[in-house]
């Protein structure tokens, strides 16, 4: 052997600082809070390991577990409505946008991507105004139509507040599955579309039978991130309904139920082992979806390269 | 004795001058040519008149033979039928479905019989070789050789033809040719090389060479020619054809000469060798020369007048080769304030295979866009089939085409992506299997049907969106550039398979490159663009031996022609045009002289740089190895009859 | 591409997205064109535009005097831009190290940096504000900056790593003949090529920053580290009759992300095509 190679201290300063920062602040913190869902204090405020217990509390204790199964089961109806609203919603814009010579095509992609940019403390504030009845630019304008008495307090009643602030927060981020799969339609060769053109595979068909198949592996990863969103989103309600997600937690969540678990409300203290726990089965809800998506759902999706 | 008068003494003309003066049945009693031209010593004591009606008037004749240059064609040949004569034409008819039409109108109106010369027709020797050999199956060996022996007069001739051929060039095409059809397997790699064994021959020129051929199927060929007086007699005429159930051949009797042509028309005959049975000898049709097939077609001629035999499907056949195909009428393109497409006219016919070249930005592809509907044309019209298609949808205009980088739709299998046009078109699945199936067997894609693209390599992608195209059949093939992405090897290997295919499927076929090269080989006819305009369309020869204009000159042939100023030299002020293979080069004395910058041996040539103090740097381009040095002083000669003459702004004079 | 899309089509496209954007925007033009409007106005016609007849800065001056709004508006700015500026060079240079040298466990380092993608970095909410308690750093700016850093940098990593591998390997390999060390070929040929995706990166980063709410509410709530997000909702809160000032106050918390916005969308699409998707 000739003399070793020398040690690449580069790659390693390269690498340190952000290895360093994502450790510290996002790895130990994160499994920090794992293990402290295995932790809970005794009366006399000291610190013991528990093992499941604060699982098995929060799973099977009717106190604990009404609102996880309530809040789990909001989630995935928010999950639901955005799969089916926003998803479709983004793919068709898209599949416009991307429709050759169309004019004004910027202009579009760049106004219906704004919502996205905007804080939750604006969206929530700004529908809350649309929707309110009082100040009523909703019932004013569906009045103007002659369909005043479909309007109803939506935000306020319990069956319809989950799916309208669900269908706010598709408002607001339909911009990134048409950005996504704008991009894919995109990234498909001109050469390949005009190959259809001349095999008479046109408009609706093409999109079918050519983009669709195309784009599969985009929607895939719009699928995971609307997922992985979903089931960590806490903002919108926090600011439209406040922690206690109302009307009578009807749009309860798993991040309001976490932040009203650690951080206490009204009169009820916070209980940080019980939050890690309520972080801990989300962390493990999200990292059964991610595993599905990635070794059940990606390995089916064929990438291409063009 | 039918009394005939030939127009035209061109290759063509002169070999059925000497077919009549053969043949008992004809009197030759007339040649027209407006200059005059070399002879056969045969030829001898007839006298050339340069005006061709008065010689129809004056000698009355039974038969007009009409070589003349094609856009003559229908006058010659109307005029020869009302003055009373059958017509022998060479090929095409005329230049215009119109004027086809009216020759054979005229022929019908004045009884006469209308012959179209097309040699490679009067053929049937090969196509018994072949089918007796694809019977045995592959993989071949194939031995073939034409060497001939020739003094006197046949090596006079020989000399003429390698003026401007050598004898490896003159038929190696076409034996390339019956090599792959015997195969059907694609040739990966081709090794040739030649050697001159005469003083009496241009140093350029070689007169014996061979070839070798391997094909992807294992099957392995090999071809010589050579003329001249000092070929040998033994195995001069070696047809063979050997695969593993046993071998076909042509066999010659001993006592043959090969420069005789009689002899091997007569009593060569087919043996078919299967092991371990007896041979089996076939009595064969000859392999006919050029001089030959000329002959034959004449006998054919006279058979056809004195036998009063049918021609009304001869003649419907050569006006439907001219049916025009596309038809451009000046059409332009304009994107924003630049105009890409200048106004082109052009007519492209039934059958043919049409090259559009250019150096890259002369709006070639952009013409090919606009003929498949993918792109609007500005202003101009687009006729195919004689009808408008401006505003008819690319898929409706029955055409296809192969993208450049193939455009292959990544998620289908070879199968689908072949079969997609005819299922959104609703054909039944039986048709479409069908369909692919065969398409596929013309391209060797059989095993890879179930492949997707990204498993393919290169070359076989191109032949998937080749296939692809076949089976929808199209009036018309579009090529982008499609051998632009392949190496080298593969990019000789898939010209030759696009040219064998265009022969099996008659199709009309646009195609479109950079490659001068690739133009000259595959084309009938050739376009070259620049700048958006049509500089000159022609077929590959006559843009090679007839360029209009600078431009044309210097972007067809390789290495690129020489440009001098005329002026100097005692030409009209301008510039003259040589090719590097007309300038011949010497030690001791010369035209020019000039100091060699730079020697490029490529093995089978040499091109050799020489600097000259006025002309600036000229190229010359000797056959096989020599040794110059840079930096020797040597001198230059141009052949004076290879010289091209362009005025000051670069046309020709 | 085809010229020969009929006009029926080209209308119905333009039909379909001038709707969206209508649907998109109508929210943001109500909240801007009523901030400067009188109190009266904003409820009796809450579509008309600010005509001289309406038109009021009441809210604005409220704003102005009342809430320490520039002082969150500072606290935003510092946290947005130190977290951009950290995630983006931080970011970039574990890309190159990932994406330019052969390592053992380049791999595993690249996995273990993608985690952070999918799981959220507020699951360790709990934690983090543990690690800051102890450390003293609850209700400090240094706080967000830390977290959001952190929070930045998977997605930074992976997409400058794919950009990064489409840089010329031989103007590198130029460079190490020409004796460039390391460090200065990923400063002065690297960085500067990658320009592109670091635009999309810094707007995919900023505006998450910019728009949280949960980290500003549980690490730095205080008064004067309050974030612009956090003041509006407060202010909200406080003053929720108070209609023209919630509305000028976000107005003005909409203004400085849509600028930034508006600047870098077009590379926003060449970004996401180039590395996201793939």
């Amino acid at each position: 052997m000739a003399a070793r190679k020398p040690v690449r201290w580069h790659i390693a300063v390269f690498l340190a600082p952000a290895v360093a920062v994502y450790t510290a602040l996002m790895i130990i913190p994160l499994f920090g809070t794992l293990l402290q869902s295995l932790m809970n204090e005794t009366d006399d405020g000291e610190r013991v390991f528990v093992g499941l217990q604060n699982f098995a509390t929060l799973f099977g204790d009717a106190l604990w577990s009404d609102a996880f199964w309530n809040a789990l089961g909001n989630n995935t109806w928010f999950f639901v409505i955005h799969m089916l609203v926003q998803n479709p919603i983004g793919i068709a814009l898209a599949a416009i946008l991307s429709t050759p010579r169309l004019r004004m095509a910027a202009f579009y992609r760049t106004a219906i991507f704004i919502p996205t940019i905007l804080s939750f403390v604006i969206v929530g504030f700004v529908w809350k105004l649309i929707l309110s009845p009082i100040w009523g630019i909703a019932p004013g304008m569906l009045d103007a139509v002659g369909l005043k008495m479909l309007f109803a307090p939506w935000l306020g009643k319990e069956e319809y507040a989950l799916t309208t602030l669900a269908l706010i927060s598709v408002w607001q981020f339909v911009g990134i599955p048409m950005m996504l799969i704008y991009a894919a339609l995109l990234s498909i060769p001109d050469e390949v579309i005009e190959a259809a053109e001349m095999d008479g595979i046109t408009g609706w068909s093409q999109f079918w039978k050519i983009k669709l198949p195309l784009i599969l592996p985009a929607i895939g990863i719009i699928s995971i991130l609307t997922f992985v969103g979903n089931f960590n989103a806490f903002d919108l309600i926090y600011v439209a309904q406040g922690a206690l997600a109302g009307p009578d937690f009807s749009t309860d969540i798993l991040g309001t139920f976490l932040y009203r678990t650690f951080f206490g409300f009204q009169l009820q203290l916070g209980d940080p082992y019980m939050g890690s726990a309520i972080a801990g089965a989300m962390f493990g809800i999200i990292l059964l979806g991610v595993c599905i998506y990635l070794f059940g759902i990606q390995t089916r999706l064929r990438r291409y390269q063009f | 004795m039918i009394r005939t008068l030939v127009a035209g003494l061109g290759t063509m003309g002169r070999s059925h001058a000497l077919a009549y003066h053969r043949n008992p049945a004809f009197d030759l009693v007339g040649l027209v040519n407006r200059s005059m031209p070399n002879l056969d010593p045969e030829l001898d004591g007839y006298t050339v008149e340069p005006d061709f009606k008065q010689a129809l008037t004056r000698l009355k004749p039974d038969l007009v033979n009409i070589s003349t240059y094609s856009d003559s064609h229908a006058d010659y040949a109307c005029k020869a039928m009302e003055a009373g004569a059958h017509v022998f034409v060479e090929k095409p008819l005329a230049t215009t479905v119109a004027d086809a039409r009216r020759v054979v109108d005229c022929a019908k109106a004045n009884g006469r019989k209308v012959v179209i010369g097309y040699i490679l027709r009067h053929h049937p020797s090969w196509t018994r070789l072949i089918s007796e050999a694809r019977a045995l199956g592959g993989p071949f060996v194939f031995r073939l050789n034409l060497n001939q022996q020739s003094s006197g007069p046949t090596w006079e001739v020989h000399k003429t033809l390698m003026q401007t051929t050598s004898p490896i060039v003159d038929c190696g095409v076409h034996y390339v040719d019956v090599m792959c059809q015997i195969t059907d397997a694609k040739p990966v790699e081709v090794r040739g090389m030649g050697v001159r064994l005469s003083q009496e021959i241009a140093p350029d020129m070689y007169n014996y060479g061979h070839f070798q051929v391997l094909f992807d199927d294992g099957s392995v060929g090999w071809y010589e020619a050579g003329w001249g007086p000092m070929m040998s007699d033994t195995a001069f005429f070696v047809k063979d054809v050997v695969s593993p159930k046993g071998a076909v051949s042509i066999r010659m009797p001993e006592s043959a000469r090969s420069d005789d042509h009689d002899t091997h028309t007569k009593t060569s005959t087919i043996r078919v060798h299967r092991v371990g049975q007896p041979d089996e000898d076939l009595s064969m049709a000859d392999e006919p020369g050029h001089q030959e097939l000329c002959e034959r077609e004449q006998a054919y001629m006279a058979r056809a007048i004195l036998e009063d035999i049918d021609l009304t499907r001869h003649m419907e056949d050569a006006v439907q080769s001219l049916a025009i195909a596309l038809e451009l009428k000046n059409v332009t393109k304009t994107f924003g304030q630049t105009e890409v497409i200048k106004g082109v006219d052009l007519t492209v016919n039934d059958g043919e295979f049409c090259v559009f070249v250019g150096p890259s930005g002369c709006g070639k592809s952009t013409l090919l866009r606009i003929i498949a509907g993918l792109e609007d044309a500005t202003a101009g019209d687009i006729l195919l089939d004689g009808k408008r298609v401006n505003d008819v949808a690319p898929a409706k205009r029955e055409l296809a085409m192969v993208f450049q980088s193939y455009a292959l739709y990544p998620h289908l299998t070879v199968r689908d992506n072949m079969g997609l046009a005819l299922k959104q078109a609703g054909q039944s699945k039986a048709t479409i299997a069908a369909a692919t199936d065969k398409a596929a067997g013309m391209l060797s894609l059989q095993p890879l049907m179930d492949r997707r693209p990204a498993e393919l390599s290169g070359g076989q992608r191109q032949r998937v969106a080749i296939g692809r195209a076949i089976v929808r059949k199209p009036k018309l093939f579009l090529f982008d550039e499609p051998l632009s992405n392949l190496d080298a090897a593969l990019r000789v290997a898939t010209r030759i398979e696009i040219a064998r295919l265009h022969r099996d499927l008659k199709a009309t076929m646009i195609y479109v490159t950079h490659d001068q090269v690739e133009a000259m080989t595959l084309a009938d006819r050739i376009v070259v663009l620049r700048a958006g305009k049509v500089e000159q369309v022609g077929s590959p020869m006559e843009l090679y031996n007839n360029p209009a204009n600078t431009f044309v000159a210097g972007f067809i042939g390789s290495p690129q022609m020489n440009f001098l100023d005329a002026a100097t030299l005692g030409f009209l002020p301008g510039r003259i045009g040589i090719r590097p293979e007309h300038l011949t080069i010497s030690r001791d004395s010369g035209e020019l002289s000039g100091q060699i910058s730079h020697v490029e041996k490529l093995g089978g040539e040499t091109l050799v740089y020489a600097r000259h103090a006025t002309h600036g740097l000229l190229t010359v381009r000797l056959f096989g190895e020599h040794d110059y040095a840079v930096d020797e002083e040597v001198y230059l000669t141009l052949q004076r009859d290879r010289i091209f003459q362009f005025d000051a702004d670069g046309n020709r004079r | 591409m085809s010229a020969r899309l009929s006009p029926a089509r080209t209308i119905a496209a333009h039909a379909v997205l001038l709707t969206y954007t209508l649907i998109a925007l109508f929210p943001v033009f109500v909240i801007v064109i009523n901030s400067f409007k009188s109190r009266k106005a904003i409820f009796a016609d809450p579509l008309a535009l600010p005509m001289p007849g309406n038109f009021d800065w009441v809210g604005y001056e409220t704003v102005l005097k009342q809430g320490d709004f520039f002082l969150y508006f500072q606290n935003s700015l510092i946290v947005t831009v130190a977290s951009l500026f950290f995630v983006l060079l931080f970011g970039a240079m574990a890309a190159f190290a990932l994406s330019e040298y052969r390592f053992k466990g380049n791999t595993l380092m690249g996995l273990y940096l993608a985690l952070g993608i999918m799981i959220p970095i507020r699951l360790g909410t709990v934690a983090i504000l543990e690690m800051m308690v102890a450390s003293g750093l609850v209700n400090t700016l240094t706080a967000l900056v830390l977290v959001y850093t952190a929070q930045g940098l998977p997605l930074a990593v992976f997409i400058l790593a794919e950009f990064m591998k489409s840089v010329s390997d031989d103007l590198k390999n130029a460079g190490r003949i020409d004796g460039l060390s390391e460090y200065r070929i990923f400063f002065s040929l690297v960085l500067p090529l990658v320009r592109p995706a670091m635009a999309t990166v810094a707007v995919f980063t900023m505006i998450p920053i910019w728009n949280d709410l949960w980290f500003p509410l549980i690490l730095a709530p205080a008064e004067e580290t309050k974030t612009v997000t956090l003041g509006a909702q407060v202010f909200i809160g406080q003053f929720v009759t108070n209609w023209n000032a919630v509305l000028a106050a976000l107005s003005l918390a909409i203004v400085p992300v849509l600028i930034l916005y508006l600047i870098s969308s077009r590379q926003l699409i060449r970004g996401i095509t180039a590395g996201a998707v793939k």
